[in-house]
Protein backbone atom coordinates (compact mmCIF):
# COMPACT_ATOMS: atom_id res chain seq x y z
CA UNK A 1 0.00 0.00 0.00
CA UNK A 2 1.03 3.70 -0.71
CA UNK A 3 2.27 5.85 1.79
CA UNK A 4 -0.48 8.20 2.16
CA UNK A 5 -0.01 11.09 4.91
CA UNK A 6 3.33 13.02 5.44
CA UNK A 7 3.43 14.91 8.59
CA UNK A 8 7.23 16.23 7.86
CA UNK A 9 9.14 17.18 5.68
CA UNK A 10 8.57 16.11 1.51
CA UNK A 11 11.40 16.41 -1.35
CA UNK A 12 9.02 18.70 -2.73
CA UNK A 13 7.14 21.39 -0.70
CA UNK A 14 8.86 21.34 2.42
CA UNK A 15 7.62 20.48 5.81
CA UNK A 16 4.10 20.09 5.99
CA UNK A 17 0.86 18.42 5.88
CA UNK A 18 0.24 16.32 3.01
CA UNK A 19 -2.28 13.11 1.96
CA UNK A 20 -2.39 12.01 -1.18
CA UNK A 21 -4.84 10.54 -3.61
CA UNK A 22 -5.67 6.37 -3.07
CA UNK A 23 -2.48 4.65 -4.69
CA UNK A 24 -0.43 7.52 -4.93
CA UNK A 25 2.75 7.86 -2.94
CA UNK A 26 2.89 10.87 -0.69
CA UNK A 27 6.48 10.86 -0.63
CA UNK A 28 6.63 11.44 -4.09
CA UNK A 29 3.72 11.62 -6.09
CA UNK A 30 3.02 15.14 -8.33
CA UNK A 31 1.65 17.55 -6.54
CA UNK A 32 -2.07 17.11 -8.51
CA UNK A 33 -2.07 13.83 -7.03
CA UNK A 34 -2.25 15.36 -3.43
CA UNK A 35 -5.53 15.24 -1.41
CA UNK A 36 -4.44 17.88 0.97
CA UNK A 37 -1.15 19.37 0.93
CA UNK A 38 -0.42 22.72 3.79
CA UNK A 39 2.39 23.98 1.35
CA UNK A 40 -0.35 24.37 -1.41
CA UNK A 41 -1.67 28.39 -1.37
CA UNK A 42 -4.36 26.93 -3.23
CA UNK A 43 -7.89 27.28 -1.29
CA UNK A 44 -9.98 24.04 -0.83
CA UNK A 45 -11.65 24.71 2.24
CA UNK A 46 -15.20 23.41 0.98
CA UNK A 47 -15.71 18.98 0.98
CA UNK A 48 -17.38 18.10 -2.27
CA UNK A 49 -20.00 15.49 -1.83
CA UNK A 50 -20.98 15.00 -5.12
CA UNK A 51 -20.49 15.97 -9.18
CA UNK A 52 -20.68 14.95 -12.32
CA UNK A 53 -20.42 15.67 -16.35
CA UNK A 54 -23.35 15.55 -18.54
CA UNK A 55 -23.37 15.94 -21.98
CA UNK A 56 -27.34 17.17 -22.20
CA UNK A 57 -30.06 17.04 -19.06
CA UNK A 58 -33.60 17.41 -19.90
CA UNK A 59 -34.95 16.23 -16.64
CA UNK A 60 -34.14 15.61 -12.68
CA UNK A 61 -31.12 14.00 -12.37
CA UNK A 62 -30.37 12.37 -9.02
CA UNK A 63 -26.96 13.31 -7.72
CA UNK A 64 -27.30 11.09 -5.01
CA UNK A 65 -27.38 7.45 -6.92
CA UNK A 66 -23.92 7.14 -7.37
CA UNK A 67 -22.32 4.80 -4.01
CA UNK A 68 -25.95 5.39 -2.61
CA UNK A 69 -24.60 8.52 -0.98
CA UNK A 70 -27.31 9.92 1.86
CA UNK A 71 -29.80 12.76 1.32
CA UNK A 72 -27.51 15.64 3.08
CA UNK A 73 -31.06 16.79 4.60
CA UNK A 74 -30.62 20.05 2.94
CA UNK A 75 -30.71 21.74 -0.22
CA UNK A 76 -27.01 21.69 -0.83
CA UNK A 77 -24.67 24.52 -2.64
CA UNK A 78 -24.06 23.49 -6.45
CA UNK A 79 -21.58 24.97 -8.82
CA UNK A 80 -22.79 24.25 -12.56
CA UNK A 81 -21.79 25.52 -15.69
CA UNK A 82 -23.06 24.40 -19.09
CA UNK A 83 -23.01 25.74 -22.53
CA UNK A 84 -25.59 28.15 -22.50
CA UNK A 85 -23.85 30.46 -20.04
CA UNK A 86 -25.55 33.58 -21.94
CA UNK A 87 -28.42 36.37 -21.40
CA UNK A 88 -31.14 35.94 -23.76
CA UNK A 89 -33.21 38.85 -24.97
CA UNK A 90 -35.26 39.60 -27.17
CA UNK A 91 -37.78 42.23 -28.24
CA UNK A 92 -40.55 43.54 -31.74
CA UNK A 93 -41.44 46.74 -32.17
CA UNK A 94 -44.84 46.59 -34.21
CA UNK A 95 -46.43 49.84 -35.50
CA UNK A 96 -49.50 50.73 -33.59
CA UNK A 97 -49.06 47.96 -31.12
CA UNK A 98 -47.04 47.39 -27.90
CA UNK A 99 -43.84 46.77 -27.37
CA UNK A 100 -42.72 43.30 -26.86
CA UNK A 101 -39.35 42.54 -24.70
CA UNK A 102 -38.17 39.13 -23.17
CA UNK A 103 -35.55 39.39 -21.12
CA UNK A 104 -33.66 36.17 -19.22
CA UNK A 105 -30.54 37.75 -17.59
CA UNK A 106 -28.78 33.48 -17.50
CA UNK A 107 -30.26 31.25 -19.24
CA UNK A 108 -28.28 28.87 -17.28
CA UNK A 109 -31.06 28.19 -14.55
CA UNK A 110 -31.72 25.18 -12.81
CA UNK A 111 -33.65 24.13 -9.69
CA UNK A 112 -32.38 22.46 -7.07
CA UNK A 113 -34.15 19.58 -4.44
CA UNK A 114 -31.62 18.08 -1.71
CA UNK A 115 -31.11 14.86 -4.07
CA UNK A 116 -31.60 16.45 -7.97
CA UNK A 117 -30.56 19.00 -10.30
CA UNK A 118 -32.88 19.84 -12.90
CA UNK A 119 -32.69 22.71 -16.02
CA UNK A 120 -35.30 24.97 -15.54
CA UNK A 121 -36.21 28.73 -17.00
CA UNK A 122 -37.83 32.11 -16.03
CA UNK A 123 -40.51 32.34 -18.72
CA UNK A 124 -39.95 35.91 -19.50
CA UNK A 125 -43.51 37.17 -20.55
CA UNK A 126 -45.16 38.18 -17.64
CA UNK A 127 -48.83 36.77 -18.51
CA UNK A 128 -46.24 33.23 -18.56
CA UNK A 129 -44.64 33.53 -15.37
CA UNK A 130 -47.15 33.19 -12.24
CA UNK A 131 -45.35 30.79 -11.51
CA UNK A 132 -41.78 32.27 -10.97
CA UNK A 133 -38.91 29.36 -11.97
CA UNK A 134 -40.71 26.10 -14.15
CA UNK A 135 -38.99 23.28 -14.84
CA UNK A 136 -37.62 22.64 -18.66
CA UNK A 137 -35.85 24.90 -21.46
CA UNK A 138 -37.27 26.53 -24.01
CA UNK A 139 -37.42 24.49 -27.17
CA UNK A 140 -36.32 26.76 -30.30
CA UNK A 141 -39.92 27.44 -31.04
CA UNK A 142 -41.41 27.38 -27.49
CA UNK A 143 -43.50 29.83 -26.15
CA UNK A 144 -43.28 32.51 -28.19
CA UNK A 145 -42.66 31.52 -31.79
CA UNK A 146 -40.19 31.00 -34.49
CA UNK A 147 -37.58 33.42 -34.60
CA UNK A 148 -37.54 34.35 -31.02
CA UNK A 149 -34.13 32.60 -30.28
CA UNK A 150 -32.67 29.16 -30.52
CA UNK A 151 -33.20 26.55 -28.35
CA UNK A 152 -31.61 26.43 -24.26
CA UNK A 153 -31.38 23.14 -24.03
CA UNK A 154 -29.32 22.23 -21.72
CA UNK A 155 -25.70 20.76 -23.01
CA UNK A 156 -22.34 20.30 -21.67
CA UNK A 157 -23.21 20.25 -18.29
CA UNK A 158 -20.25 20.33 -15.19
CA UNK A 159 -21.53 20.30 -11.44
CA UNK A 160 -19.69 19.94 -7.78
CA UNK A 161 -21.85 19.33 -4.99
CA UNK A 162 -20.60 20.91 -2.05
CA UNK A 163 -21.64 20.41 1.67
CA UNK A 164 -22.67 23.87 2.18
CA UNK A 165 -26.33 23.86 3.09
CA UNK A 166 -28.43 26.58 1.19
CA UNK A 167 -31.42 28.48 1.40
CA UNK A 168 -31.35 28.11 5.37
CA UNK A 169 -34.61 28.67 7.35
CA UNK A 170 -36.40 26.76 4.45
CA UNK A 171 -34.78 23.61 5.21
CA UNK A 172 -37.89 21.23 3.56
CA UNK A 173 -38.85 20.90 0.10
CA UNK A 174 -40.83 23.80 0.28
CA UNK A 175 -40.46 27.70 -0.55
CA UNK B 1 -12.54 16.89 25.47
CA UNK B 2 -12.94 14.37 22.66
CA UNK B 3 -10.46 13.42 20.05
CA UNK B 4 -11.21 15.90 17.02
CA UNK B 5 -8.66 15.54 14.50
CA UNK B 6 -6.51 11.92 13.60
CA UNK B 7 -3.83 12.30 10.85
CA UNK B 8 -2.87 8.38 10.46
CA UNK B 9 -4.80 5.13 10.84
CA UNK B 10 -8.57 5.22 11.91
CA UNK B 11 -10.05 1.73 12.81
CA UNK B 12 -12.38 2.30 9.83
CA UNK B 13 -11.49 4.40 7.14
CA UNK B 14 -7.44 3.37 7.19
CA UNK B 15 -5.40 6.32 6.51
CA UNK B 16 -5.71 9.66 6.04
CA UNK B 17 -6.97 13.04 7.69
CA UNK B 18 -10.02 12.61 9.64
CA UNK B 19 -11.80 15.72 11.88
CA UNK B 20 -15.54 14.48 13.64
CA UNK B 21 -18.09 17.07 14.98
CA UNK B 22 -17.99 18.60 18.35
CA UNK B 23 -18.25 16.18 20.92
CA UNK B 24 -17.70 12.80 19.20
CA UNK B 25 -14.18 10.93 19.36
CA UNK B 26 -12.50 11.22 15.91
CA UNK B 27 -11.25 7.72 16.57
CA UNK B 28 -14.35 5.69 17.04
CA UNK B 29 -16.99 8.18 15.94
CA UNK B 30 -19.31 6.86 12.93
CA UNK B 31 -18.45 8.24 9.84
CA UNK B 32 -22.03 10.33 9.40
CA UNK B 33 -20.19 11.89 12.67
CA UNK B 34 -16.95 12.95 10.99
CA UNK B 35 -16.82 16.84 9.21
CA UNK B 36 -14.01 15.65 6.72
CA UNK B 37 -12.53 12.94 5.70
CA UNK B 38 -10.24 12.06 3.00
CA UNK B 39 -11.72 9.54 0.51
CA UNK B 40 -10.85 6.10 0.46
CA UNK B 41 -13.42 5.07 -2.25
CA UNK B 42 -16.37 4.56 0.00
CA UNK B 43 -19.54 3.43 -0.85
CA UNK B 44 -22.73 2.84 0.64
CA UNK B 45 -24.56 5.14 3.24
CA UNK B 46 -21.52 6.11 5.15
CA UNK B 47 -20.79 8.22 2.19
CA UNK B 48 -18.98 11.51 3.81
CA UNK B 49 -17.21 13.57 1.19
CA UNK B 50 -15.36 12.67 -2.03
CA UNK B 51 -12.62 15.80 -1.67
CA UNK B 52 -11.97 18.88 -1.25
CA UNK B 53 -12.84 21.66 -3.86
CA UNK B 54 -10.34 23.20 -5.20
CA UNK B 55 -9.73 26.15 -7.89
CA UNK B 56 -6.68 25.97 -10.32
CA UNK B 57 -4.51 28.62 -10.49
CA UNK B 58 -4.03 30.62 -13.76
CA UNK B 59 -0.30 31.47 -12.09
CA UNK B 60 1.43 30.98 -8.81
CA UNK B 61 0.49 28.72 -5.83
CA UNK B 62 4.07 27.92 -4.85
CA UNK B 63 6.91 29.28 -2.84
CA UNK B 64 6.26 32.88 -1.76
CA UNK B 65 3.86 33.86 -5.07
CA UNK B 66 0.06 33.79 -4.11
CA UNK B 67 -1.90 31.99 -6.76
CA UNK B 68 -4.05 33.94 -9.36
CA UNK B 69 -7.42 32.13 -9.79
CA UNK B 70 -9.41 34.64 -11.59
CA UNK B 71 -8.24 35.57 -15.14
CA UNK B 72 -10.07 38.28 -17.21
CA UNK B 73 -10.96 37.62 -20.98
CA UNK B 74 -11.88 40.85 -23.03
CA UNK B 75 -13.78 39.02 -26.30
CA UNK B 76 -15.02 42.65 -27.10
CA UNK B 77 -14.16 41.77 -30.78
CA UNK B 78 -11.96 38.47 -30.70
CA UNK B 79 -14.98 35.31 -30.51
CA UNK B 80 -12.13 32.76 -28.74
CA UNK B 81 -9.40 33.52 -26.81
CA UNK B 82 -6.94 30.47 -25.27
CA UNK B 83 -6.83 30.21 -21.70
CA UNK B 84 -3.55 28.48 -19.82
CA UNK B 85 -3.38 27.30 -16.42
CA UNK B 86 -1.58 25.29 -14.41
CA UNK B 87 -1.15 21.83 -14.58
CA UNK B 88 -2.95 20.04 -11.25
CA UNK B 89 -4.31 16.98 -13.24
CA UNK B 90 -6.98 16.55 -16.47
CA UNK B 91 -10.56 16.69 -14.59
CA UNK B 92 -11.31 20.98 -14.86
CA UNK B 93 -14.53 22.89 -15.31
CA UNK B 94 -13.82 26.65 -16.07
CA UNK B 95 -16.68 28.76 -14.58
CA UNK B 96 -17.78 32.40 -15.56
CA UNK B 97 -20.59 34.62 -14.34
CA UNK B 98 -21.11 38.15 -15.24
CA UNK B 99 -24.22 40.91 -15.29
CA UNK B 100 -24.72 40.71 -18.38
CA UNK B 101 -26.33 43.44 -20.40
CA UNK B 102 -29.93 43.83 -20.62
CA UNK B 103 -31.13 45.53 -23.72
CA UNK B 104 -33.96 43.82 -25.90
CA UNK B 105 -34.51 45.59 -29.20
CA UNK B 106 -35.96 45.18 -31.92
CA UNK B 107 -33.99 41.58 -32.67
CA UNK B 108 -32.51 38.96 -30.75
CA UNK B 109 -29.94 39.82 -28.71
CA UNK B 110 -27.78 36.99 -26.57
CA UNK B 111 -24.41 37.61 -24.59
CA UNK B 112 -22.23 35.30 -22.67
CA UNK B 113 -19.26 32.70 -23.19
CA UNK B 114 -18.55 29.12 -22.58
CA UNK B 115 -15.47 26.38 -23.04
CA UNK B 116 -14.30 24.05 -25.42
CA UNK B 117 -11.10 21.99 -25.28
CA UNK B 118 -10.24 21.55 -21.92
CA UNK B 119 -7.61 20.12 -20.56
CA UNK B 120 -4.99 19.79 -18.01
CA UNK B 121 -3.64 23.13 -18.92
CA UNK B 122 -5.94 24.82 -21.04
CA UNK B 123 -9.26 25.20 -22.57
CA UNK B 124 -10.67 27.68 -24.83
CA UNK B 125 -13.31 30.34 -24.40
CA UNK B 126 -15.98 31.34 -26.78
CA UNK B 127 -17.95 34.03 -27.23
CA UNK B 128 -22.08 33.90 -27.56
CA UNK B 129 -23.59 36.90 -29.39
CA UNK B 130 -22.12 40.43 -28.33
CA UNK B 131 -18.40 40.48 -26.84
CA UNK B 132 -17.18 41.85 -23.80
CA UNK B 133 -15.07 40.67 -21.12
CA UNK B 134 -15.60 38.13 -18.93
CA UNK B 135 -13.98 36.89 -15.33
CA UNK B 136 -13.05 33.28 -15.68
CA UNK B 137 -12.34 30.39 -12.75
CA UNK B 138 -10.88 26.94 -13.54
CA UNK B 139 -12.17 24.43 -10.76
CA UNK B 140 -11.15 21.01 -10.43
CA UNK B 141 -13.37 17.84 -11.06
CA UNK B 142 -12.97 15.08 -8.95
CA UNK B 143 -13.54 12.49 -11.51
CA UNK B 144 -14.27 12.11 -15.34
CA UNK B 145 -17.18 9.89 -14.07
CA UNK B 146 -20.86 11.53 -15.26
CA UNK B 147 -21.90 11.09 -11.52
CA UNK B 148 -18.87 10.36 -8.80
Amino acid sequence: MANRVLLGNRSTGGYGVYVSKANSNVLTCDDKDLLLSSNAKVSGAMPVYAGGSQSSLSSSLNFLTTSSKDNLGYIPLVIATENENRVWNWGAKEDGAADIQLNQNNVSCFTYTSSTITPSQINAFPANNPSGVTDGRRTSSSDYGANTGGTQACTGLEFVVLKMPCAFGHMSGYY
Amino acid sequence: MANRVLLGNRSTGGYGLYISESGENVLTCNKSKLLFYTDSGETGSSFVTKGMHQAVPFSGGTGSNAPVTKNTVNLSSASTASLSYQNLGSNNFLYTAKNYQSNANTSSFEQGANFTSVGSTGATINRLGTGQSYDVVVFKKLSSDALY
